[in-house]
């Protein structure tokens, strides 16, 4: 019930956020921009389409994660309204819990109607619906509120400024995992392989959550790729509220 | 202490410094005891330690050391702020909200069904002063009409404990009248209140009783009439003189001043007051006013921070 | 003042600004068109690299260097239809290009009854040698989306037919069979490629033989490979197979060439 207050204002607070629509409108302004551009592609433009749509909605869902995400505890305690709620009978896990799902329930309206736009431009090309990027498309968001689920966190800990920079590390360090786990089993056993290792399975592996490339192409994947990759992302961003609860309960709001 | 509605031991914040300063006190050793149905004013200059305090009982910020308790109830305690009211200092509520919408957001945090906030918020705007203006979009609002909505949403759920920092500081002479109004109007009805204030002149017509604070330390509490009253006042007697000539010799021994074209003399014993008014009727003089002087607030405020 | 007056300065300042942007941008473009035809991908960091840098947006960047790759063959192509083409030989700027090329060693199978069809593929290979820069920027593309059939395709066969890059052609089908196992199409390419150009029939049944076996493989591949067992007439077998290349693509720049193939074969035939 108070979660759910806090994240229905929440909600309404991002949804009327001016810059979420500018990234939204600029989206599909790009996704009608693939029109064009799959032209050149040889009798492939279907596939640019699906490909840049897709792409279009991982990078700017990126871009309103790390905006809007860092601004929502930012902006509480700028404006201090923060003081205000967090003296009623809430428990501030439920306020950080009910904040991220405001905006969550935010992106996914996002998510959707770029995906809307998306199939709509595929409509026209293609003459059909193709609902078997769902599962891509479920998984982009998910790795959206992942990085929210960073944002979050960094927010809580340092500036502004600094979180943002933070943020978009995790997501850089996030698609080198892979390459990292490659690096390993390339080269076995070498003297700071063990920190490696570490650093590999504590870092979010975000290519985990990407199933952009095989969605278009309906490449065979490991089976249940997409269900463990969505289990994966879920229980990251378990982790990282967790974490980011933590450090909020001990907070003093000065 | 059972029946405290604030009850507060060895009650300690310390900062603890960025890397490489100094820690600095926000409050140190508080020992305080509101009793039911009290209008409590908590004094002190800026940086004394009154946000830090209500921070605290809030639980906006964790203490170092010792307890807070409110109706007996520790107040890390979730159920304990179901019965507490806390505004705090210019307050900031949403901007993207209108007034009834914000208040419904804190009524549902408060769990309050959806057949009782209706009317609890129109009934809280309509107290406050904001009846017009619930549907207008709070990023309008003046300082003024911020503070009246912050009063409200420490209202809607009819706490019986109101904690408030700095309510006046951003008030117009119109709005001061009303909220003492309110409190007033709130201690009728047995509620409990605890203010933090700068500004004395307000804490002495609605607080029964006050502590202040300094650098962190309590340094005195009491009912406000006996710190007032411990120390005696003086008499001040104002007169227009006959002709405009100077004083008669009777009057020779009180030394005078000139204000706003009356002459006034400052007595303390009530013997030479019998003696100043006769003089003055003696030499055609008239007499404009009589009047004791209590020691202020500010006086009491003065003497213990030592300035 | 008037509000529209007052800034009348400023609007005058701005429409300044823009024809002042606008003619440096014409004139920029004139300087410019006259290297248009010695366009070629300068730097292009590894498939690996890249697969970093694209954040996990391979399909796009890989979509991103298939146009490139495109408009660079399309604008290197030595035809007399090729705007640029005709632009470059005007100024007199590809006797230099061509003077530059390195023209591949094409090792003509001794597959009787093809020495015809060769000599004049041969032909074509020597003139249209200014296309090889492609092979990179296709590696590129499957590197960073290696499920993406056409490039292989494109390469391994379109391209080839123009270059006679026997051996880049040859990595890229293997590469994208080896990555595509699910294919038919690049087996059967595999298989058209070891019979047409190396003549190894053996190679070219294995493949065909693999093609079959993918579920959805189409009839003419199953005759194809009958052809290629029973060892069938070599003009007959070329014939079926280009008809086949013409059979599994609806891409109107690969058919129009591969009819050109079979006409020139079949008049030779004749």
């Amino acid at each position: 019930m108070r979660i759910l207050a806090v994240a229905s204002n929440t909600f309404k607070e991002t949804i009327r956020n001016r810059i979420l629509v500018n990234i939204l409108l600029f989206a599909v302004f790009l996704i009608l921009l693939s029109l064009v551009v799959g032209e050149w592609s040889m009798g492939h433009q279907v596939k640019v389409i699906k490909d840049f749509g897709l792409s279009a909605m991982s990078l700017f869902g990126l871009l309103i994660a790390v905006f809007i995400g860092i601004r929502l505890m930012v902006q509480e305690m700028e404006q201090r309204t923060i003081y205000l709620i967090l003296s009623k009978p809430i428990r501030r896990w439920e306020f950080v819990l009910g904040k991220y799902l405001g905006l969550a329930a935010t992106l996914a309206v996002n998510v959707a109607l770029m995906a809307a736009a998306l199939w709509a431009v595929g409509l026209i090309q293609e003459g059909r619906v193709d609902l078997s990027l769902i599962p891509a498309i479920l998984l982009i968001y998910l790795e959206i509120l992942l990085i929210v689920a960073f944002a979050l966190l960094f927010s809580t800990i340092t500036s502004p400024t600094l979180a943002a920079v933070f943020t978009l590390c995790v997501y850089v360090i996030g698609h080198t995992t892979a390459f990292i786990r490659e690096f390993i089993t390339v080269h076995p056993d070498k003297g700071a392989h063990w920190l490696l290792r570490i650093i590999y399975l504590v870092m979010p592996n975000l290519e985990n959550l990407n199933l952009k490339a095989a969605a278009v192409e309906h490449a065979a994947l490991p089976p249940h790729a997409a269900a463990f990759g969505g289990l994966y992302g879920l229980g990251y961003i378990a982790f990282v509220l967790t974490l980011t609860v933590l450090i909020f309960e001990n907070k003093d709001l000065k | 202490m059972t029946d405290s509605v604030i009850f507060t031991e060895d009650l300690t914040k310390i900062y603890q410094g960025e890397l490489g300063q100094k820690p600095t006190v926000g409050v140190e050793g508080l020992h305080l005891d509101v009793r039911p149905g009290e209008v409590f004013a908590f004094l002190g200059p800026n940086g004394a330690g009154k946000t830090s305090t209500l921070k605290l009982l809030t639980r906006l910020l964790m203490p170092t050391r010792g307890r807070a308790l409110i109706f007996g109830e520790p107040v890390s305690d979730n159920r304990t702020m179901r019965r507490v009211g806390f505004v705090p200092e210019q307050p900031n509520l949403y901007g993207y909200l209108t007034a009834a919408e914000m208040l419904d957001f804190i009524a549902k945090i408060f769990g309050l069904p959806a057949s009782v906030r209706k009317k609890r918020i129109s009934d809280t705007l309509d107290r406050v002063g904001l009846a017009a203006s619930g549907g207008l979009a709070v990023r309008t609002f003046s300082r003024g009409m911020m503070q009246r909505l912050g009063m409200a949403q420490a209202l809607i759920n009819d706490p019986d404990l109101l904690i408030l920092d700095e309510p006046m500081s951003a008030l117009d002479p119109i709005g001061r009248k009303d909220f003492r109004d309110l409190i007033l109007d709130l201690k009728n009805r047995g509620k409990t209140l605890f203010f933090s204030s700068h500004i004395l002149s307000d804490a002495e017509l609605v607080a029964d009783r006050c502590g202040i604070l300094n650098r962190g330390r309590l340094v005195q509490t009491g009912i406000l009439g006996d710190l007032l009253e411990s120390q005696t006042g003086s008499i001040e007697i104002a007169f227009i003189p006959a002709g405009g000539r100077p004083s008669a010799e009777d009057l020779a021994r009180f030394s005078f001043s000139e204000q706003g074209g009356n002459r006034v003399v400052r007595v303390t014993r009530p013997e030479d007051v019998t003696a100043v008014v006769a003089a003055v009727q003696a030499h055609g003089g008239r007499l404009v006013s009589v009047s004791p002087q209590r020691k202020s607030l500010e006086d009491v405020f003065m003497a213990e921070i030592g300035r | 003042m008037r509000r529209g007056t007052r800034f009348l300065p400023l609007w005058i300042l701005l429409a300044l600004f823009a024809a002042g942007v606008t003619a440096v941008q014409r004139k920029l473009d004139r300087d410019r068109s006259v290297h248009f035809v010695d366009t070629r991908p300068v730097f292009l960091p590894n498939g690996k690299l890249l697969r970093w840098m694209s954040m996990g947006h391979t399909a796009s960047f890989a979509d991103v260097l298939w146009i490139q790759s495109v408009l660079y063959f399309g604008r290197r192509t030595l035809e007399d239809e090729n705007p640029y083409y005709r632009y470059a030989i005007e100024r007199g700027m590809l006797a230099r290009e061509l003077a530059g090329v390195s023209r591949p060693e094409v090792r003509i199978p001794s597959n009787p009854g093809f020495e015809t069809l060769h000599t004049k593929l041969h032909r074509g290979f020597v003139s249209r040698g200014l296309v090889r820069e492609i092979y990179p920027l296709l590696d590129r593309v499957t590197t960073l989306d290696p499920h993406f059939i056409h490039p292989y395709i494109f390469g391994g066969v379109y391209v080839l037919m123009d270059t006679g890059e026997l051996d880049a052609a040859e990595s890229l089908l293997l590469r994208g069979h080896r990555e595509n196992p699910g294919s038919w199409k690049l087996a059967f390419y595999l298989g058209w490629y070891y019979w047409m150009f190396r003549g190894d029939v053996d190679q070219s049944r294995a493949y065909m033989e693999r093609a079959v076996a993918v579920p959805g493989c189409p009839d003419y591949v199953f005759s194809l490979l009958r052809g290629v067992t029973r060892q069938a007439n070599a003009w007959d077998l070329t014939i079926q197979y280009l008809r086949g290349i013409l059979e599994s693509t609806d891409n109107p720049e690969i058919r129009k060439k591969i009819q050109k193939e079979l006409e020139a074969l079949e008049e030779a035939r004749k």
